[in-house]
């Protein structure tokens, strides 16, 4: 999936309620979303059970279904099989490292081209979003060429720093700036003797914050789920991010799911609670627009 | 006109800190400060794009027309990697592999979701949060663990797709192995991972569709089915040429999936059954040192993509403008 | 195929041996700092202890582990020495090294550290394998995977096949009595006996031969060599009794304890992996020699990548780690055969035996397979010839590409691959 416009624009349409239908509902729509959500969160479920059983349970036939009790036995083997907890930071370094400053750059350009007027905005907004239609995962070899030129192989801002960057981020704030943020208020800010930088972050920054948060959460799973790149540019098993450690686990020496499954489960565990707490305002970001894969 | 003391405009990282709370009275900005305040706080985008961005990309297409040995010598080929990529079955493998996988896994995907959104678009809906948020549970997954854990499900000894298959009396499936079979299995990897966040999309979408329309087709005696015919798919109809562009965007670029179920090796499967473009490129850039060879492949890909981003603007811009 | 040298999980006993007198004389030990060498082996188990062994030894160095697998190693290593940020000590994997052997300017030419002097240590033709056109040095041998075949003899008793070693090698003494062999046993118990036709027959037999893709002045004879072909043939005609399952697959190690296949072609380092994968068949494994009673199945080098910062320590390093005693302790406790033939005739080779499988006198088989390989010269694109051979072998085994067309198919393929 890639990063794109949606012709939508962002709905905070107080006339929500009244939309959308309402009817009696059948007892199949249950049936059906249930097995909808089954599906969902099978694969997870089954990560757990052959994570949590010894590998002769989950290859005779027919298969263990329940998760056994060799949960910490596998998780003890993955942590000293590659730097896992090491892996884990990583990742978080990395994708808290991205998730803010895309935050932070979309708001300040989104604010920019929103409500600021300067010579040759148009032509760079039409720019940036031009951008957006360039397909840049596919420029890895001579990415990696830029990076080895400039010292970055095998670092971690090699994976931060072209990660801040999204055009889909400045398109989406500066469409919520333009909703939220008052041009009148603006220039009493003004009058009052703020500067622009002062009207951005004490004024616009904090109207469109839940907006950001959302772009943030998305941006971080987003990177914490992110391989390609990883795998060329990272190369000591100190800096792997957590995905480039369940794929050392799969290829060791041989495949043993077990283990690669303790590792994936691990792996997702931290965005699994992560999502226990902001899942819902994930969903409002997807349905409000935040279009980003 | 106050002088101002903070440091000058120039940069905005230097601005990232928050600034706390202030003297009540403060200093005015200078004119050229805020002047040159917007291209300040546009900057670090421009600058990030064009060295990881920009350049990189139109470097692909200068190393398209070499042979360049990342560990040895480049010598100046023109564009005889393009005569000899056009020429090359495994090319033509990769892309008809691609086209596959993405049919197969944006067809069923696309349905489903519309499906499920007109479930979910009830305001009488109980436990409606639980089941949206159930949708986004793959969306979080990385790639890696799905495709680990698909493997083991669809796996052809001890695999639970093939134990069920067994039980009922069926021929087991080799889902590496068959290539129509392993397409399958890298389309519902796909699939499962995009299904509920397009549903969230076209709930999102149906959720605008005024109230009156759904409950005349009701009025009508209308059904479910009906009023998915009727009501759902022409109101949606833009949001779902939407997502069938951006899926086919993505589904240009699979590579994750193919890459681990055929790994250590990058062929996808020993007759390139399942190998995609991307894992084409990745193989001859990265396995097979042949980076101009490689650039080639990301040179036509990236004219895909471009293409089809195109027909996505064109389309959407029509399809807005008519109505 | 898949070949992996299990060269970490071998050297983890050695811990128990320390043979490290003057290895790294007034290497550092006179200075506060501490040398960090990154070294990326293949495997990943218990390599903890042998190097901790090493740095207890030598204070000034502290040694960084990585361990993937050959085919990661290697495209990691590319895209390394493309980047400029290099490990000290690389292992290749033998069928890579003669694409980076092509670019030899990338590797420390160990000349300049004194490995003329212990070259005669190790058995010529693996020596060769890691010099360059013009002599550079580029790899230390690591071990050889002198090639046997293990077989249950529970299944084989059960098939009514004979279970005796001697009487199983002189059974299946060429490969056409290897065939009868497959079919009688597929006739007796419906199961496929070996794993797939391209690890039990294809390699094995491929390399019984003086030449395989490559003539001499990299002239390319893989269409017209007879050995290809022939070999080819027979693992088209073993697929009946293969049960395809892949080497080093959840599968194959679920297969060697479920009994989903009788016979697996051993390079010695296997003799600890199916130990390992499949504890609760003790005993009922032995070892027999190869169809064609010669075999190779590699082995690796390591090497110095040039632009490392240390390359005098990992030279030390290297050199002490393939040392004749410390390749004794490896294959005592691990099986990798050791590269150095002084050790083949003494009583710690000959006397050699593994309990796992039933008491087999595993020294002398695998020195006997080992001494009997003719030298085969690899060129730049060999590992390309041989994977796209070997895909069209799974092809057909796999039922996706008729017998019929195995071997045009392969030829295309092959010629497709050395374009790309």
């Amino acid at each position: 999936m890639t990063t794109t416009t949606r012709p939508i624009a962002p709905s905070a349409n107080p006339q929500r309620r009244q939309r959308g239908f309402s009817g009696r509902v059948r007892w199949w729509t249950y049936l059906l979303l249930a097995f909808a959500v089954f599906l969902c969160v099978f694969p997870l479920y089954w990560m757990f059970v052959v994570a949590s059983n010894n590998s002769a349970a989950v290859s005779q036939l027919p298969p263990a279904v329940i998760p056994g009790g060799n949960f910490f036995v596998l998780a003890e083997q993955v942590v000293t099989l590659v730097p896992f907890v090491q892996s884990l930071l990583n990742s978080f370094i990395v994708a808290t490292g991205i998730a803010i400053g895309q935050m932070f750059l979309s708001t300040l350009a989104g604010f920019a081209f929103a409500k600021l007027e300067f010579r040759g905005k148009n032509a760079l907004f039409i720019f940036v979003i031009g951008t957006m239609m360039v397909p840049t995962q596919l420029s890895v070899i001579p990415l990696y060429l830029v990076m080895s030129n400039i010292g970055w192989i095998d670092t971690l801002q090699a994976l931060i720093v072209p990660g801040i960057a999204s055009a889909f981020g400045i398109f989406w704030m500066r469409q919520h700036i333009s909703g939220v943020v008052n041009t009148e208020l603006m220039q009493a800010a003004r009058i009052d003797g703020c500067s622009t930088w002062q009207i951005y972050w004490r004024i616009a920054f904090p109207l469109v914050k839940s907006a950001g948060f959302v772009l943030a959460l998305l941006a971080f799973v987003t990177s914490w789920n992110d391989f390609l790149w990883p795998l060329i540019v990272l190369q000591s098993p100190e800096n792997y991010t957590v995905q480039l450690a369940i794929k050392a686990l799969q290829s060791q020496y041989f495949v043993d799911f077990g283990l690669a499954m303790s590792g994936s489960f691990l792996a997702t565990l931290p965005l699994l609670i992560l999502f226990i707490f902001v899942g819902r305002k994930m969903v409002d970001g997807v349905m409000d627009g935040a279009f980003k894969g | 006109m106050a002088i101002d003391t903070s440091p000058p405009r120039s940069t905005t990282v230097d601005r990232a800190t928050p600034t706390g709370p202030r003297p009540a009275k403060r200093l005015r900005a200078t004119p050229w400060a805020d002047r040159l305040a917007p291209y300040a706080y546009v900057a670090p985008f421009f600058v990030i794009f064009a060295v990881f961005g920009l350049f990189p990309t139109l470097f692909t297409f200068y190393v398209a027309l070499f042979d360049w040995n990342p560990i040895g010598d480049r010598t100046f080929v023109g564009l005889q990697n393009f005569e000899v990529l056009f020429g090359d079955t495994r090319f033509w493998n990769a892309l008809g592999n691609t086209f596959s996988i993405w049919i197969l896994s944006t067809v069923p995907q696309l349905l489903l979701a519309l499906i499920l959104a007109q479930l979910l678009n009830n305001a009488r809906l109980r436990f409606a949060n639980l089941f949206r948020m159930s949708m986004l549970v793959p969306y979080i997954t990385s790639v890696v663990a799905t495709t680990i854990v698909f493997a083991s499900i669809f796996g052809r000894e001890y695999g639970l797709i093939n134990a069920a298959l067994q039980f009922v009396g069926l021929e087991r499936i080799d889902f590496t192995s068959d290539t129509f079979a392993s397409h399958i299995l890298v389309s519902a990897m796909v699939l499962w991972r995009w299904f509920g966040y397009n549903t969230l999309i076209y709930l999102a979408a149906l959720q605008a569709v005024p109230r009156e329309l759904h409950e005349a087709a009701s009025v009508d005696g209308a059904g479910g089915v009906k009023r998915f015919l009727f009501v759902t798919i022409p109101s949606l109809r833009p949001v779902i040429i939407f997502t069938v562009i951006v899926s086919t965007i993505g589904g240009l670029q699979v590579f994750t999936e193919p890459l681990l179920l055929s790994a250590p090796q990058l062929t996808g499967g020993s007759g390139r059954q399942f190998q995609t473009l991307t894992l084409f490129m990745y193989e001859q850039g990265f396995g097979n040192f042949q980076f101009g060879y490689g650039s080639a492949i990301g040179v036509v890909l990236f004219v895909l993509i471009v293409v089809f981003s195109v027909i996505n603007f064109l389309l959407s811009r029509r399809i807005s403008s008519d109505r | 195929m898949i070949r992996k040298t299990k060269l970490t999980a071998a050297l983890a006993a050695t811990a128990a041996l320390t043979l490290l007198a003057g290895c790294s004389s007034g290497g550092g030990d006179d200075t506060a700092d501490t040398v960090t060498l990154d070294v990326w082996l293949f495997g990943g188990m218990g390599l903890d202890e042998v190097v901790a062994q090493y740095e207890e030894d030598n204070p000034g160095i502290d040694i960084n582990v990585k361990g993937a697998n050959s085919d990661e190693q290697a495209q990691a290593l590319t895209t390394a020495l493309a980047g400029g940020s290099v490990p000290d000590v690389a292992a290749i994997e033998g069928s890579y090294l003669a694409k980076f052997k092509a670019q030899p300017q990338n590797f420390v030419d160990m000349r300049t550290l004194g490995a003329d002097e212990i070259a005669d240590t190790y058995l010529d033709w693996r020596w060769d394998q890691g010099v360059a056109a013009d002599g550079e040095v580029i790899g230390i041998p690591t071990d050889v995977g002198g090639l046997a075949m293990a077989y249950r003899t529970d299944l084989f008793a059960a098939a009514g096949l004979p279970t005796n070693r001697d009487e199983v090698g002189a059974l299946w003494s060429t490969w056409d009595d290897f065939m009868a062999v497959g079919e009688q046993y597929k006739a007796a118990t419906g199961k496929g006996m070996i794993d797939t036709v391209v690890a039990a027959v294809y390699n094995a037999s491929v390399r019984q031969g003086s030449e395989q893709y490559y003539g001499d002045d990299d002239e390319l004879i893989y269409e017209t060599n007879d050995q290809v072909r022939t070999s080819f043939d027979r693992a088209i005609e073993a697929i009946p009794f293969s049960s395809q399952i892949k080497p080093f697959s959840e599968e194959w190690n679920a297969g060697m304890n479920n009994g989903d296949f009788a016979v697996l072609s051993a390079p010695s380092y296997m003799m600890t992996y199916i130990k390992q994968q499949a504890p609760d068949t003790a005993g009922k494994w032995d070892i027999a020699t190869v169809p064609g009673n010669s075999g190779s199945a590699g082995g690796s080098q390591l090497t110095i990548p040039a632009k490392s910062d240390n390359p005098e320590e990992a030279y030390d390093f290297i050199t002490w780690l393939l040392a004749p005693e410390q390749q004794l302790t490896v294959f005592q406790t691990n099986g990798n055969f050791p590269t150095t033939p002084e050790l083949y005739d003494t009583p710690d080779i000959q006397d050699f035996t593994n309990d796992f499988f039933g008491g087999a006198p595993v020294g002398q088989i695998y020195s006997a397979s080992v001494q009997s390989v003719e030298p085969i010269y690899e060129g730049p694109e060999h590992r390309v010839i041989e994977t796209a051979l070997v895909n069209v072998m799974d092809e057909v085994e796999a039922g996706q590409v008729d017998k019929a067309d195995a071997w045009d198919t392969a030829l295309t393929t092959v010629e497709t691959a050395l374009k790309g």
